[in-house]
């Protein structure tokens, strides 16, 4: 096991490097004569425009600007915000913890739903429950998260003063309101999340539920509750935990637009006004730092993979 | 001929119980997991559908059929929006602003007074065009990629895999997001990250499908027998990767439109006063405690749509044979 | 070997057991009021071609059929009537009383579990008691049914044995709580040769040392010869002859029975070609007319074609459903 982990850590560094090409590479779409841009266009002072090429080293080679970014970046800097002037990496830090309790409680919410709905209809495939839970998950995937979150603010803030439709309130603060305040973004991130690993898990365990040795469970008498519970659902659970670490990518991308709906001052809202400012560090930075996240919670459900499937320890 | 043969366990042990029909259907459900692109689930060259059943077929199936008729009715209305006597989406009417649906006004009017109906309809053109384009250029980047990888294997491959990797690891938003915000908000823009963003997805069905192809004997076969390797490429693999490129497409011109919807949501695709279903959200959402009821119109519209491209998705993939899966 | 139904009461007793599965509009009946029995520490093989309906037959007893299925008819084990019994009652039958394995030894095991923790599960289910209790059950289990190192190889994954060595874990499984009966279904269908005669040896030992029945659900005609004493044959999801195994194959009293017995490799000189009986079983939803054989017998007449024929009882306690039985004298080579 230890090896396994080993060896799947030895190949997210080839992976990283070619991430961080993608990344730095995202100067050379940048329109035109890049310290202009980046420095805002026509109205920008020269001064301006100079001290950007300077700190960008936009007059060097590409290589070489590319070798600098990515020796600073091995030493965790990436440099500093064109507006700002802190370090990308101190205003990101500081805004991570808020993305991952969105993130994180969107996914505890997508489990705590999907998995429920996964079992109902993967047991019963074709029954009205099954069915049902079909329909419902269908009708999930195919509306925008974003309008989801409009919609439950219209309704349950605007019309009834239910929920708060805005802002964050720290755990440490209250956590009544802290839940309070996560609670609609958990539940527009999440929806989809529940719907995805829901039809994943019902594939899965129908697949299981037919299979032989589901059939053998059963004809040495154990109870229902074990041969679903335990032969079905660790049979089914590797391809949920693909589908789960697929939708980390989702999640964490869609907390920009969570963010930017409930008014969080998270990561995703601070690549957003990057990119609105065209501040081309902070936009890479905070990239190359998502990419991380998403590669690192990745290998976690990877091992978690392995630990459930005993084959793919060996190979 | 008769299949009762002792000599039948020594062929084929699983023969035998292979037409206990009721049981033996309900116990042998195909039992892959991974979804219509994997190459398990391709359809090999004996069962893939003549062509000539495929509308037949899509036809049958009556919810694809309802929305592809709703998708092409909104394309020409899109299409023909200048020359069907609707009302100029951008002219302002401030003394009529978030005012109710109406016989003039069939869907209302905005914060500004402008017909919500003839913004919806212009909108479908943006979004549409959007999508359509964005998916357009992931094919064109990705299936010589995709074809490429499959065919040449070695390092080539391996490279195009890990770079495709390597762009899956961005969240698909924050990179589409990144992509058009520095290439300047326009709908170009939009469709041209988007189509980055898409693309690798499409590399690896392309690649998938002709390893899986390539891997079949009958390719070894007409090798063999001196068909030219380009005879080989145009004559049985494109034939075999056509049909799950083309759902996926679908499915992926849903995905597009949503992520355009998105991406206007937050500013940067269509710029004002142009309108597109992400930017009538934008407007609407900021309207929310006088007027909550006009963020029903173009999301609904979003929804619509996005789902009625998936449903097309699934009635293609049921009419092209592409899966196969039971539960 | 007495051959008479009513000396010692049967273990188990199959009386017009009949299964139909429904799907959307159809109802289709796969078994049609099949009849057997068994007597304690008796072997019965059942007969027949794919979808002749012995495999359904077999799960229903156990009550391992799709809730598609409806079933009719009796079954009593020890006298304990199987046909509508609850599932929570059924499930203290299974692997309890009543054991199974089945054709699939590659994938009838969960590949996710050792050995161990399935055998153990299998008998603290049924016995209960401590986690090591069952641990040395199940290392007997195993050295009992011939696998080396049983203690070592408890902690393995299913996917480190081979086809044979399952299929012997598979028996070890089902035999771990000494059930009365074990159901057989094609255990060696699926293995190579060598490993097949090595399993029926397996579980003829088993079987004198434990003293279980056995139903060996069996499409081999071999099979039967060298395990059982009793055979039934199934065709078109009927009954169409039980008979000891010695009379059956000295006198098969059906013409199919003749048929199968004519179509084994054995009864073929060297050189020649096998014989095989024309034509095919018939699906469930498209069952000819009167006698279900009739379109492939030989002898069939006239009335054949329009009367159904029921199972009958013929002297020495041997059944048959075929009206010609008293007057064709079939032997097993023609």
């Amino acid at each position: 096991m230890l090896t396994f982990i080993l060896r799947r850590i030895a190949a997210l560094i080839p992976l990283l490097f070619i991430v961080s090409i993608i990344v730095f590479g995202l100067i050379l779409l940048v329109p035109g004569d890049a310290a202009l841009t980046l420095a805002g266009g026509e109205d920008a002072t020269p001064d301006r425009i100079q001290m950007i090429r300077e700190q960008l080293g936009l007059d060097r080679s590409f290589v070489s600007q590319y070798l600098t970014w990515l020796g600073n970046a091995l030493h965790f800097d990436f440099g500093r915000s064109l507006y700002s002037n802190q370090t990308v990496v101190s205003e990101i830090w500081q805004r991570i913890p808020i993305t991952l309790q969105i993130a994180g409680g969107a996914m505890v919410f997508g489990l705590l739903v999907g998995i429920p709905l996964g079992i109902i209809s993967g047991i019963r495939p074709r029954s009205v429950a099954d069915r049902a839970v079909v329909i419902g998950t269908s009708a999930a995937i195919a509306i925008p998260s974003f309008w989801l979150a409009l919609i439950l603010i219209l309704n349950l803030a605007v019309y009834r003063n239910i929920l708060p439709s805005r802002g964050f309130v720290p755990f440490g603060e209250s956590p009544y309101e802290w839940f309070r305040h996560l609670l609609l973004p958990w539940i527009t991130l999440g929806v989809l999340t529940a719907a995805t690993i829901a039809r994943q898990l019902r594939g899965a365990l129908a697949d299981v539920m037919s299979s032989d040795h589901i059939r053998t469970s059963k004809s040495v008498g154990l109870p229902p509750h074990k041969v679903v519970g335990k032969h079905g659902l660790k049979n089914a659970s590797a391809p949920v935990l693909t589908v789960v670490g697929l939708q980390i990518a989702y999640l964490i991308g869609g907390t920009v637009i969570v963010e930017f709906i409930f008014g969080f001052a998270g990561l995703g809202t601070y690549v957003l006004t990057a990119v609105q400012r065209n501040d081309l560090p902070a936009i890479q930075g905070s990239v190359m730092l998502i990419a991380i996240m998403t590669v690192l919670v990745n290998l976690a459900v990877d091992i978690a993979y392995a630990f459930f499937n005993p084959k793919v320890r060996i190979e | 001929m008769t299949d009762w043969d002792s000599r039948n366990r020594d062929v084929d042990p699983f023969l035998t119980s292979g037409d206990n029909r009721p049981l033996d259907s309900t116990l042998e459900i195909e039992r892959t997991t991974e979804g219509f692109w994997t190459p398990s689930a391709l359809p090999s060259h004996d069962t893939v559908p003549a062509h000539v059943g495929f509308w037949k077929r899509f036809r049958r199936n009556k919810v694809a059929m309802v929305a592809a008729i709703y998708l092409v009715v909104l394309i020409v209305v899109a299409l023909l929006a200048k020359h069907i006597g609707l009302q100029d989406p951008n002219l302002q009417n401030l003394t009529e602003i978030n005012h109710k649906p109406s016989g003039a006004h069939w869907l209302g009017q905005d914060d500004l007074g402008r017909d919500v109906f003839a913004r919806v309809i212009y909108g479908a053109r943006v979004s549409l065009e959007a999508s359509f384009l964005a998916v357009a250029l992931a094919l064109i980047i990705a299936v010589p990629l995709g074809l490429l990888a499959g065919f040449s294997g070695g390092w080539i491959d391996q490279t195009l895999m890990r770079v495709s990797d390597a762009f899956q690891v961005i969240p698909a938003l924050v990179l589409a997001l990144v992509i058009s915000g520095i290439l300047g908000p326009s709908t170009t823009n939009v469709a041209i990250a988007l189509a980055i963003v898409f693309a690798p997805g499409f590399v690896r069905l392309v690649r998938g499908q002709v390893i899986g192809v390539r891997e079949e004997t009958y390719v070894e076969a007409s090798r063999s027998i001196g068909a030219k390797p380009l005879f080989i490429i145009r004559k049985r693999v494109l034939h075999n990767v056509a049909s799950p490129l083309i759902v996926q497409a679908a499915v992926t011109a849903g995905f597009a439109l949503l992520a355009e919807a998105s991406l206007s949501f937050l500013g940067l695709g269509v710029q004002a006063p142009d309108a597109s279903w992400g930017t009538m959200l934008t407007r609407a959402f900021s309207q929310v405690y006088d007027a909550g009821w006009l963020l029903w119109i173009p999301g609904g519209a979003i929804a619509i749509t996005v789902l009625a491209f998936n449903l097309i998705g699934d009635g293609l993939r049921d009419a092209l044979g592409t899966e196969t899966r039971g539960a | 070997m007495s051959t008479n139904r009513t000396a010692p009461a049967p273990l188990l007793d199959v009386t017009d057991l009949s299964v139909a599965f429904t799907s959307h509009k159809d109802t289709v009946t796969v078994v049609d009021r099949v009849s057997f029995s068994v007597r304690a520490g008796e072997t019965l093989g059942i007969v027949g071609e794919s979808g002749s309906g012995k495999t359904v037959s077999s799960l229903a007893l156990l009550g391992l059929l799709p809730a598609s299925a409806t079933i009719t008819g009796s079954a009593t084990f020890d006298g304990t009537q199987l046909v509508g019994m609850s599932d929570r009652k059924m499930r203290d039958v299974r692997g309890n009383d009543m054991s199974v394995i089945f054709q699939e030894p590659m994938t009838s095991l969960d590949p996710s579990f050792t050995i161990g923790n399935q055998l153990a599960e299998a008998y603290r289910n049924h016995r209960g008691g401590a986690k090591k209790a069952a641990q040395d059950r199940a290392t007997e289990m195993l050295r009992l049914v011939g696998i080396p190192e049983p203690q070592r190889r408890l902690g393995e994954y299913p996917h480190s044995f081979s086809g044979g060595m399952r299929q012997r874990v598979m028996i070890a499984m089902a035999l771990i709580c000494s059930p009365r009966l074990l159901i057989a279904d094609e255990p060696t269908t699926a293995l190579d040769v060598t490993i097949q005669s090595q399993i029926l040896e397996l579980l003829k030992d088993l079987q004198t040392e434990l003293g279980m029945a056995i139903i060996f659900v069996t499409h081999d005609l071999g099979v039967v010869a060298s395990v059982c004493d009793q055979v039934a044959v199934m065709y078109a999801g009927q009954v169409i002859e039980q008979s000891p195994v010695d009379d059956f194959f000295a006198d098969p009293l059906h013409p199919y029975s003749a048929g199968l017995l004519d179509s084994m490799p054995q009864s073929v000189a060297k050189g020649e070609r096998l014989r095989m009986i024309a034509g095919t079983v018939p699906p469930p939803n498209r069952l000819p007319v009167g006698c279900r054989f009739n379109p492939r017998c030989r002898y069939a007449l006239e009335e054949c074609t329009t009367t159904p024929q029921d199972l009958e009882e013929v002297e020495g306690g041997r059944m048959v459903r075929c009206m010609r039985h008293a007057d064709l004298t079939l032997k097993a080579t023609t």
